[in-house]
């Protein structure tokens, strides 16, 4: 299992090197762009695709980061289990958000 | 073996800081930190979801000169988690194990980290006050 977590970990950071590249750069640039251009982007074939697979690799990383700082810190078990629980959670609850907030824009732009 | 109280490591308050030590526990804070941070994709999305009213709130947000330090030092937080992960990934491979290689590209991390986060201020325009 540690190893599986392990393999995960390095494959989602390698994988994020160029979405997070190229994330940063279009969040940084939002200012220079018009809703409807957002709206387009968002609601196209391609941005769906990398929005969602960007959103899977991220929260996936982020949650087996914090777990394993968590693993590291909170000595006391059952309160270790229960803030890697909480954490696996908020991830969970931050990546529906972001799939459903895409369906529900694809779904307005039809 | 039943005392969950004792310490575990890494024993942060009794080893002397190095660069390497805290270059490595940067790199965990830098990774909590983003974590925070990832909260802005969904939230871009749910005001592109909202309407044309609360996008531009969004960028008014963003726009003002406290959100753009943050901005600032979040663009040198994720450079750093970005370039140091890399430095990961060789280590992971077995390059750049040595004390000296250690200590070069450390610094070449830090280094590095700052000019991206000044060319990101000049490219993208960013106020941070001067």
């Amino acid at each position: 299992m540690a190893i599986f977590h392990w393999k995960i970990q390095r494959i989602s950071a390698i994988l994020l090197v160029p979405i997070i590249i190229y994330l940063a750069v279009y969040l940084l640039n939002l200012e220079n762009i018009s809703y409807s251009e957002v709206r387009e982007d968002v609601s196209s074939f391609w941005g769906i695709i990398i929005i969602s697979f960007s959103a899977i690799v991220l929260y996936t990383h982020s949650s087996l980061g914090i777990e394993i700082i968590l693993e590291d810190y909170i000595h006391d078990l059952n309160n270790q289990r229960f803030f890697v629980n909480l954490s696996k959670l908020i991830h969970a609850i931050l990546l529906g958000l972001t799939l459903i907030t895409l369906i529900i824009i694809k779904g307005n732009y039809l | 073996m039943t005392n969950l109280k004792r310490p575990l490591s890494p024993h942060l308050q009794i080893y002397k800081p190095q660069l390497t030590s805290v270059l490595s526990i940067t790199h965990r804070i830098t990774g909590v930190v983003l974590s925070i941070l990832s909260l802005f994709i969904p939230l871009t999305l749910v005001s592109v979801a909202l309407g044309v009213g609360y996008f531009n709130i969004l960028k008014v947000f963003l726009a003002n000169i406290f959100i753009q330090l943050l901005i600032t030092a979040s663009i040198f937080v994720l450079a750093y988690h970005l370039l140091n992960g890399i430095r990961h990934l060789f280590w992971d491979y077995g390059m750049g194990l040595s004390m000296k290689d250690t200590y070069v590209s450390g610094y070449l991390v830090l280094i590095v980290s700052v000019l991206l986060t000044l060319l990101s201020i000049i490219f993208f325009e960013i106020n941070i006050g001067f």
